[in-house]
């Protein structure tokens, strides 16, 4: 008797959840579709969970979904997300008006689809424009939790303006806000929307156009405007301005993300009361031009941050050497600092204070981006130090391959990132293939990549017999164990009994390569199946390479006819 | 180390540490609710029998020392991926029934990383694999006209790879 199709529906759903429904196809749920009337309708409940509403041409608003186009109505009941989607139609709207009217007809087009969805259907909208948020009818979807958004390129000032008079978003359960594209005249629509949302916000992702500000001389800097009309001294404007007069206000912030922002006062506006982000555990500040405002200013006050993110260009080491002493102890710290004067790490103490870090990540250039690598001279971090982590799992960091050797074995550590390495001798020392770490039991999930150095490093000479050569792509990169991307390499010879592990998404078999064809490429693509060129003759071989598919992990071990 | 007894449905009374049996977050909040002490009595888990509470305690073993997952952004994308740690992908190498029968006392017990791996487990076995080879694996009887199927495939051929 079949035992699948009698486990509780909430256990298939977690089952058939593992298969990806982000991209158009989804063949396992399809296949699973047509295996039995049960696992149909779970199986049909994730294939429609996520649609997309595709436009691709001006005159044609047909909604080039997997439902409307096949009239299947019925399964609209299925849809918990929805992606808006506009392809190929910028170089057809050749002006303003008619851009104009093209949004509109979109808008409609949208209003409808989401107008036939039952109450309360929807729990994540995501569209290519902000204007679209005005098409939805919040009242009726007020189950909506996660919203994702940008302002289009194409958008001009008189529409911006246009759209902070008409857009009155209201979503009072939203937990996930990701907007981005945001331009600085449309603050107030931002701010307001916060403001309707701000108490039930758990994650706050905001990222600002840098290429569209507004110079501060101007009048238009409605930054400093909402400034002065939520100060006191001018209550009487503030009153008079709808989307002054409600404040945002968190009360669930977890996690939140800037980017580009350019102003110390924008932070005011969107959070006027520092002691509401009391709450914030993870924080990532990218390209934060007020940032010492912020380490000044916000952080002393978050006490509950575990994660940080800084990546950034600052002059200032001594200020986040201050921030890291006072914040509270922190599970994963990534700084990533450009444009240093006086280019060094923080002094060891600061960041062994940190004990329970679980993510590391210490990557900083000089003002001419040139990387600064760790080693064991250092008088302020050294590699040493690492061997305080002992939860470390991640780590990224700068480092000579000389200096390898040191780089202290952690138990729970399975990704690591070599930035600025440069491939000019032999690597054999490379922990990854070293014995005493293989035989960890977390060695099966250790990810290792390479982001290699400059041009004329990048082709090794004289190398020893017996190393493991790993060459750079044509990206400057060499990944080993990359999901998700195409992973390709040389490997002229392992030790006999040494082996590689990778790690790959999709396809992938058992075969062997005779080692004796030193000219061959192995490539492992996550879209396909391993392919190798330039085989060399099989027959009479006396060394190979096997190749061995186990889950999503390939083990490749090296083997001989003497130790096998 | 303290031990407990636990008590199956089929009245096997099994021994074990109560830093392995607190993988189960049934059992630990049971504990805590009893103050900790449950020396001289055996916890009844009364829809598990003797040889799948022996795996779940096995499995329980291995991982007593496992660091609490991580609770950074990260945890979503790996929980979603099909990648099972070794020891795990053997521990898993059993008869359909038992597999079932883990899922549903992970489930029971709730063993989150355990059910993870079980639904890993049987999420790998229905990659790659068409409608009848799903069916075949699992033992299903299709209770499709012919017609119903060719119409849901007609609709859903979309999704087809």
């Amino acid at each position: 008797m079949g035992q699948l199709e009698n486990l509780p529906t909430e256990i298939l759903l977690d089952i058939f959840g593992l298969f990806p429904t982000q991209y158009e196809k989804r063949p396992d749920l399809f296949n699973l579709s047509l295996v039995n009337r049960r696992l149909n309708e779970i199986a049909n409940s994730l294939l429609y969970s996520a649609v997309t509403l595709e436009y691709q041409h001006v005159q044609d608003f047909n909604i080039s979904t997997q439902i409307a186009s096949k009239n299947q109505y019925h399964k609209m009941n299925h849809i918990r997300k929805i992606t808006i989607l506009e392809i190929e139609t910028s170089s057809t709207v050749e002006d303003d008006r008619s851009r104009q009217e093209h949004d509109l007809a979109r808008s409609n087009n949208v209003a409808s689809f989401i107008g036939n969805l039952e109450k309360d259907q929807l729990h994540s909208i995501d569209a290519d424009s902000i204007g679209l948020l005005q098409s939805i009818d919040w009242s009726s979807q007020t189950s909506i939790t996660s919203v994702d958004f940008q302002v289009p390129d194409h958008i001009t000032d008189e529409s911006a303006s246009l759209l902070q008079q008409q857009i009155n978003i209201s979503c009072p359960n939203l937990r996930s806000l990701h907007a981005s594209k945001i331009r600085e005249d449309l603050l107030p629509i931002l701010q307001q929307f916060m403001s309707i949302s701000g108490p039930s916000l758990e994650h706050v992702e905001l990222l600002f156009d840098p290429d569209c500000l507004v110079e501060t001389s101007t009048n238009l800097d409605s930054g400093a405007r909402i400034i002065a009309l939520l100060s006191s001294e001018h209550s009487e404007e503030c009153e008079s301005t709808k989307w002054a007069m409600v404040r945002p206000k968190y009360g669930r912030l977890k996690s939140l993300l800037i980017k580009n922002l350019s102003r110390p006062h924008y932070l005011t506006v969107l959070f006027p009361y520092i002691e509401d982000l009391t709450t914030v555990q993870s924080l990532m500040l990218v390209e934060l031009e007020p940032l010492l405002t912020f380490t000044a200013m916000y952080l002393p006050k978050m006490t509950n941050i575990t994660s940080i993110t800084l990546w950034t260009s600052t002059n200032n080491i001594e200020e986040i050497e201050r921030f890291l002493e006072n914040c509270s102890p922190l599970k994963v710290l990534l700084l990533l600092l450009s444009n240093l004067k006086a280019p060094r790490y923080p002094a060891s103490r600061f960041i062994k204070r940190h004990e329970r870090l679980r993510k590391l990540a210490l990557i900083f250039e000089d003002g001419s981006n040139r990387l600064l690598y760790l080693n064991n001279s250092d008088p302020y971090l050294n590699l040493h130090d690492l061997k305080y982590f002992e939860e470390l799992e991640e780590l990224m960091f700068v480092v000579e391959i000389s200096e390898m050797i040191n780089i202290p074995l952690m138990k729970n550590l399975r990704l690591v990132h070599f930035f600025g390495f440069k491939i000019t001798r032999e690597i054999t020392t490379m922990f990854i293939i070293e014995d005493s770490l293989s035989k960890k039991p977390r060695f099966s999930q250790l990810e290792v990549a390479i982001h290699c150095g400059e041009e004329d490093d990048l082709h090794a000479q004289n190398l020893p017999e017996h190393s493991v050569v790993l060459r750079p792509d044509s990206h400057n990169k060499f990944h080993i164990n990359l999901m998700g991307m195409t992973l390709a390499t040389d490997l002229d010879s392992i030790h006999p009994g040494q082996s590689l592990m990778f790690e790959l998404v999709h396809g992938g078999m058992e075969f062997d390569i005779p080692a004796a064809s030193k000219d061959f490429r192995l490539s492992l693509d996550t879209e396909k199946k391993p392919v190798i060129d330039e085989i060399g003759d099989y027959d009479e071989v006396e060394s190979w390479l096997k190749v061995k598919q186990m889950g999503d992990l390939f083990l490749i071990t090296y083997h001989n006819l003497e130790n096998s | 180390m303290s031990t407990i007894k636990l008590l199956s449905s089929d009245n096997a009374e099994l021994a074990v540490d109560k830093e392995v049996a607190e993988r189960s977050i049934l059992i630990k909040n049971m504990l805590e609710d009893v103050g900790g002490d449950m020396s001289d009595q055996a916890i009844p888990i009364p829809n598990v029998n003797e040889a799948v509470l022996r795996k779940v305690i096995e499995w329980c073993e291995h991982h007593k020392s496992d660091p609490p997952p991580p609770a950074d952004e990260d945890s979503d994308s790996r929980k979603k991926s099909t990648d099972i740690e070794e020891w795990d992908q053997k521990f898993m190498q059993v008869d359909q029934e038992m597999l079932f029968e883990i899922i549903l006392a992970a489930n029971y017990l709730d063993i989150k990383p355990l059910l993870d791996v079980g639904c890993k487990t049987v999420a790998n076995m229905i990659k790659g694999k068409s409608p009848e080879e799903i069916r075949k694996t699992f033992n299903i009887q299709n209770d499709f006209t012919p017609e119903e199927e060719d119409q849901i495939r007609r609709e859903n051929e979309w999704a087809e790879e």
